[in-house]
């Protein structure tokens, strides 16, 4: 199996601190074979480039490296040339940590870029649920015609949709190409019918499941596709492997 | 442990567990498939109370409860799994009578949502009726939420103040992972030892079921799901913890407040 995202690193906003062993030996013994990682330490950084580059250096085999990038930073497209040549696999936008305009053409020229290069874009809306951030701390909200103007402009399956929620998907469909990670807390339900749905509407093609481990338990993707009836093979097999062409 | 291995250990981590923490609703097809789900997974018992988004507000009129409050009975007489709540509008004037109505017809807890919070006045007979029936109270809970509370919604400093009036209640403190900080949480209610939290909602974050037993311990800490049972399954299949402590959560913790 594969999953789509998860992490390894140092998260600011609550005590998460996971080094890629760590991770890779929790992720193997769920069953998964490889992994698709980001650095903690780059998602709320204005320039990540040096974090992602030390990052995707310092990685072993199980891994398939993401890099955290912020498209409106001078000189993005460079970096994530440089990171693709380093053996980045994927591009990570997480959006409200990085503030950009997901809806910008600087956000769309990037991605579309990274899918040039052969890498996956996965968009997650938040990393955790903002809602046990200390008060004070209020990040970039951002509409959801950024984001279907994003997937317009992508229009491909490598367009990783995470942590959005049902409604957002349905609103999103047709509206260009992309897939969705079932890992999403928003989605499945009540009612239990939403990933059925969801298969239905965009094709069990476009299913990938992401852990967001260690921020999140890693069972909760399975438990979903298993309580659904869904086809495991597909979903954690078949789509991650073409998705980020493996 | 192979990955088949895996996946079966998954769908029997609930098996005989009791579910402090359900809902069922208007929408028949909905409550069919809810337990359905909890019998394929071998859940023992459901406690349910009726959904409050099936109600008109959050102050729903004595009618809509006595109505909600009929469909879990109904439920209860017909399903074995389930057991009732009974949903409570302090602010009602037959509050007081309808809770006991329900309970002298077997429903085994009292469900307070966001008509008030848990240390309003208007609560004081009902957490006396409590005390009588020698039931639980299970109050919806919001773990100091980003960016400011919600009105007549408590938190878990409200459970905490009501648990300290009223020792002699059960306080079940909703849904740990119902969105906010709950590491706050359960801090919050630390010391109060009639106040157990279930650890239901849409939020899986790692390590949040072993971080409400380092701080509560193991005997205050109950399973609920609040419906979202892929929740609930990947928090207990998830969390680091020995069988004898994920026992307790599952099942025996619930038992030995009469659950
Ligand atoms: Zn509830």
């Amino acid at each position: 199996m594969i999953d789509v995202l998860s992490f390894v690193g140092c998260f600011p906003f609550r005590y998460v601190c996971a080094s890629a062993e760590f991770v890779a030996e929790k992720l193997r013994a769920w069953g998964f074979e490889r992994a698709v990682v980001a650095p903690l330490a780059a998602v709320a950084l204005k320039n990540p480039f040096k974090a992602d580059l030390e990052f995707t250096r310092s990685l072993g085999e199980f891994f398939l490296p993401a890099a955290v990038l912020n498209p409106e930073y001078p000189g993005a497209e460079a970096d994530l040339e440089a990171l693709a040549a380093e053996g980045a696999r994927a591009l990570l936008y997480p959006i409200p940590y990085q503030g950009f305009r997901a809806g910008s053409i600087k956000a769309a020229r990037l991605a579309k870029r990274a899918i040039k290069l052969g890498m996956a874009v996965l968009v997650s809306a938040t990393l955790e649920d903002q809602r046990q951030y200390p008060r004070r701390i209020r990040l970039n909200k951002f509409a959801m015609r950024d984001v279907e103007r994003l997937v317009a402009a992508v229009n491909d399956e490598r367009l990783i949709l995470s942590e959005f929620s049902f409604g957002e998907v349905k609103e999103l469909a047709g509206k260009g190409a992309f897939s969705v990670d079932i890992g999403s807390r928003g989605i499945f339900g009540p009612p239990f019918t939403q990933l059925n749905e969801l298969a239905e509407l965009l094709g069990v093609r476009r299913l990938v499941a992401a852990t967001y481990y260690p921020l999140k338990y890693p069972a909760a993707p399975l438990a979903k596709a298993l309580l659904a009836g869904l086809d495991l093979e597909r979903i954690f097999v078949e789509n991650p492997k073409r998705l980020l062409g493996l | 442990m192979s990955l088949a291995q895996r996946l079966r250990a998954l769908l029997k981590a609930l098996e005989g567990a009791v579910d402090v923490h359900t809902h069922l609703g208007a929408d028949r097809a909905f409550n069919e498939r809810l337990i359905a789900l909890f019998k394929m997974l071998g859940v023992s018992r459901i406690y349910a109370s009726y959904y409050p988004y099936d109600f008109s507000s959050m102050r729903p009129p004595s009618e809509e409860v006595w109505r909600g409050n009929e469909v879990v009975l109904r439920y209860q007489r017909r399903e074995g799994l389930v057991r009732g709540f009974v949903h409570v509008n302090p602010l009602n004037p037959d509050a007081v009578k309808m809770a006991e109505f329900f309970l002298k017809e077997g429903m085994r807890g009292i469900k307070i949502y966001r008509a008030v919070r848990a240390v309003h006045p208007s609560l004081e007979p009902i957490y006396e009726l409590a005390k009588q029936y020698s039931v639980p109270v299970l109050i919806h809970t919001a773990h100091r939420l980003y960016p400011r509370d919600r009105p007549n919604e408590s938190d878990s400093r409200h459970v905490a103040q009501a648990a300290k009036r009223n020792p002699n209640v059960v306080f079940i403190m909703a849904h740990i992972g119902g969105g906010g900080d709950w590491e706050y949480a359960v801090r919050a209610v630390k010391e109060l030892s009639n106040v157990y939290a279930d650890i239901g909602g849409s939020v899986a974050d790692n390590s949040m079921v072993e971080y409400a037993v380092e701080v509560m311990g193991p005997d205050r800490v109950l399973f609920g799901s609040d419906n979202i049972v892929w929740a609930a399954l990947a928090k207990i299949a998830s969390a680091e913890l020995p069988d004898d402590v994920k026992a307790k959560i599952l099942r025996e913790n619930a038992e030995r407040i009469g659950l």
